[in-house]
């Protein structure tokens, strides 16, 4: 019997994308987007597999074991409609954590419960005068003779007139300093209605279905136990949760980016210019294997820091701004470049390629929501002088395990996150362990390998003299420049170590321990960061093309899974 | 196992350290006034942690300097962490 709560099952619960008749086909997911609302038959479908309970870790109740699965289920829905995976689903994760990182049992419990029963939970962050700068917060959760009192305007939060509660950052105390902040989860089933008032929904460019709101609470009394964990904790809880969704959104964005290149392949097919089909041609194939290159690079990424808050969570801070930085820019860059293929059809909101429009507005808040790409970088910066006095002085190689796809692992170590590595970077060890572990070839793609490795090993050298000279003045928001750019370099050789570690370990599969894919992820690399260009070399683009059309033609992923996708059936192409 | 230094040992080198942070002489700095009036912010709380655990050979939570957000507050916290090391 298949497990009911498999990703295949999910895959084939919601069916087939492109059959017009199904529930959560494109043409559904289209007109959705079109009259602006969410999905109601995709959220029933949702419902009937569970998928809240998902986000409910197992010791609560729920099914929330390991980060990469989560990230691999929340693809299949993303594939189909991003809008269905942020407003059925990841806002509630992005509150939630909140709570499994600071909540006591009760709090726990009452939102684990709230989940299991298929209820959403809101996350309300974000004053536009703010932006990320959470240490200036002015919403109000002051005590008051009675418990607190709520006073001020949270913006832009997913599913507020829907959500049973919502966790709000409040300021607890007046003053400076970084302890006057809470989290407090607030019931909304129970509050006194004239002191609430709605704000009217705010108006998108992408993600349209997704209801996004604003509340207003005047002098609003909740009970004092509302407060997440200890009074004054917020930026600390906020700081740790941020590490497990600023992985997991990412992740979960790739298939986005999969639905893209699957578009574009299935209308170049069909499509005949200057006398062949748009596949045919050297420079369509070129940009399409550069695409395949860009997932298996963020998706190599993202799984190593994903494991990695399991397996290290202390540094869980380094590597999850890491990828927050990398893979947003590389798939919405991706998705740009797929455009190109498309021509024309990519802009129009009809036909069999209408629903790459959506997904590349959608794909636009990978860079900014939730948390911004920059704040990414702004949490390395303070890091890079002990990093570069410890970790990088004296590597310590992380386990094998963090880079093996299937091994088990623990769970999710809540309590073990923390504000910073404390120096320690276990990715950049296993950068130069496993380029001590290469053998000597003389010729070949190995040889290469090990070429572009001793680069960035010395490289990782080269940024760790510059990050120990950084004077204190360099670590904060008002750095220069120069001192952000340290940052790309840190996340580069990172990224560069999880694609060269995952091949390793992965030695001997036909596709994963082939070379060629690691050489295209490291190229695609450097074109990220502006240090190459151009297409790849022909041998590793005729490779990586070749996997990529079997793989379109059997429907797999095109992430490092290679899952079939099982609730797709192997459309016929449209006619020209 | 660190060698205890005294509080006026320690309270001098936090306002030597916390000095060359902000580019101020050290008689300028307070041990009586929370840091953030000096212009630093939630993140120097990494950076003066990392720079206490060279110092001091121990390991701490940087969350300590939120905690104790004046040097004298600071002070005592560590001389209460190196005592219980």
């Amino acid at each position: 019997m298949m497990n009911p709560h498999s990703e295949e099952t999910l895959e084939q619960h919601l069916g087939d994308p492109w059959d017009d008749t199904q529930p959560v086909g494109f043409s559904q997911v289209l007109a959705a987007d079109e009259r602006g609302e969410l999905l109601d038959a995709g959220e029933r479908l949702l419902d009937t597999f569970g998928l809240s309970a998902e986000f409910v870790p197992t010791s609560e109740g729920g099914r929330l074991a390991g980060l990469d699965r989560l990230i691999r289920l929340m693809r299949a829905v993303f594939r189909r409609d991003p809008c269905l995976g942020l407003g059925y689903g990841a806002s509630s994760l992005i509150a939630a954590v909140n709570v499994w990182t600071a909540g006591t049992p009760d709090q726990r419990r009452t939102v684990a419960d709230l989940l299991l029963r298929k209820r959403k939970l809101a996350c309300g962050y974000y004053e536009l005068a703010h932006g990320n700068d959470l240490a200036r917060a002015e919403f109000e959760a002051l005590p008051s003779s009675d418990g607190l009192r709520l006073n001020g305007t949270k913006q832009v939060i997913s599913n507020i007139h829907r959500a049973d509660a919502v966790v709000l950052f409040a300021r607890t105390q007046p003053g400076t300093g970084s302890r006057n902040h809470s989290q407090v989860l607030v019931d909304l089933t129970r509050l006194p209605r004239e002191r609430v008032t709605h704000l009217p929904r705010f108006r998108t460019v992408g993600m349209r279905g997704v209801p996004l709101g604003g509340v207003t609470f005047q002098d609003c009394p909740v009970p004092t136990e509302a407060i997440l964990g200890a009074s004054g904790q917020g930026l600390e809880t906020a700081i740790k949760s941020f590490q497990v969704t600023r992985v997991a959104l990412p992740g979960m964005f790739l298939g986005i980016v999969d639905t893209g290149l699957r578009t574009t392949i299935r209308t170049s097919l069909g499509r005949t210019v200057y006398g062949r089909a748009v596949t045919d041609l050297p420079q369509t194939r070129s940009v399409l294997a550069d695409t395949f290159a860009d997932l298996l690079l963020c998706d190599a990424f993202t799984t190593v820091a994903a494991r990695g808050v399991h397996l290290l969570p202390r540094e869980a801070s380094v590597t999850t701004a890491a990828v927050k930085f990398l893979v947003p820019r590389v798939l919405m860059d991706a998705m740009g470049r797929l455009s190109t293929v498309l021509g024309a059809r990519f802009y129009l909101r009809e036909g069999d390629a209408a629903v790459f429009q959506k997904l590349m507005r959608d794909l636009q808040p990978a860079g900014f929501g939730h948390l911004a790409r920059v704040a990414g970088q702004m949490t390395l910066l303070p890091q890079l002088p002990l990093l570069a006095r410890r970790g990088w002085a004296k590597p310590t190689p992380a386990p094998a395990e963090l880079f093996r796809l299937d091994a088990p692992l623990p769970a999710l170590p809540f309590e073990s996150l923390a504000l910073s590595g404390g120096g320690q970077d276990g990715l950049m060890g296993s950068l130069r362990d496993g380029l001590e572990s290469l053998g000597d070839a003389s010729s070949g793609p190995l040889r290469e390998v090990r070429q572009r490795m001793e680069a960035f090993a010395s490289e990782l050298e080269s940024l760790r003299v510059a990050a120990a000279a950084l004077p204190p003045r360099e670590l904060t928001a008002t750095a220069s420049p120069e001192s952000y750019d340290l940052t790309t370099r840190a996340i580069t050789l990172q990224a560069a170590s999880a694609c060269f570690n995952v091949w390793r370990q992965q030695a001997g599969a036909p596709f994963l321990g082939d070379p060629a894919w690691l050489l295209a992820a490291l190229h695609r690399l450097d074109v990220w960061r502006g240090r190459a260009q151009g297409p790849l070399p022909e041998a590793i683009r005729t490779r990586l093309f070749t996997e990529l059309m079997a793989r379109h033609e059997d429907v797999r992923a095109f992430d490092l899974s290679r899952s079939p996708l099982t609730g797709w059936r192997s459309s016929p192409a449209p006619d020209a | 196992m660190p060698s205890i230094p005294s509080a006026e040992a320690l309270s001098s080198w936090l306002s030597a350290r916390i000095a060359t942070y902000v580019q101020r002489k050290p008689d300028e700095i307070r041990a009586d006034v929370p840091l953030a009036e000096y212009g630093l912010d939630s993140v120097y709380a990494l950076t003066l942690a990392g720079d206490l655990e060279d110092h001091l050979g121990l390991s701490l939570d940087p969350t300590l300097m939120w905690d104790h957000p004046t040097i004298a507050g600071l002070t005592q916290a560590l001389l209460q962490v190196l005592a219980g090391a």
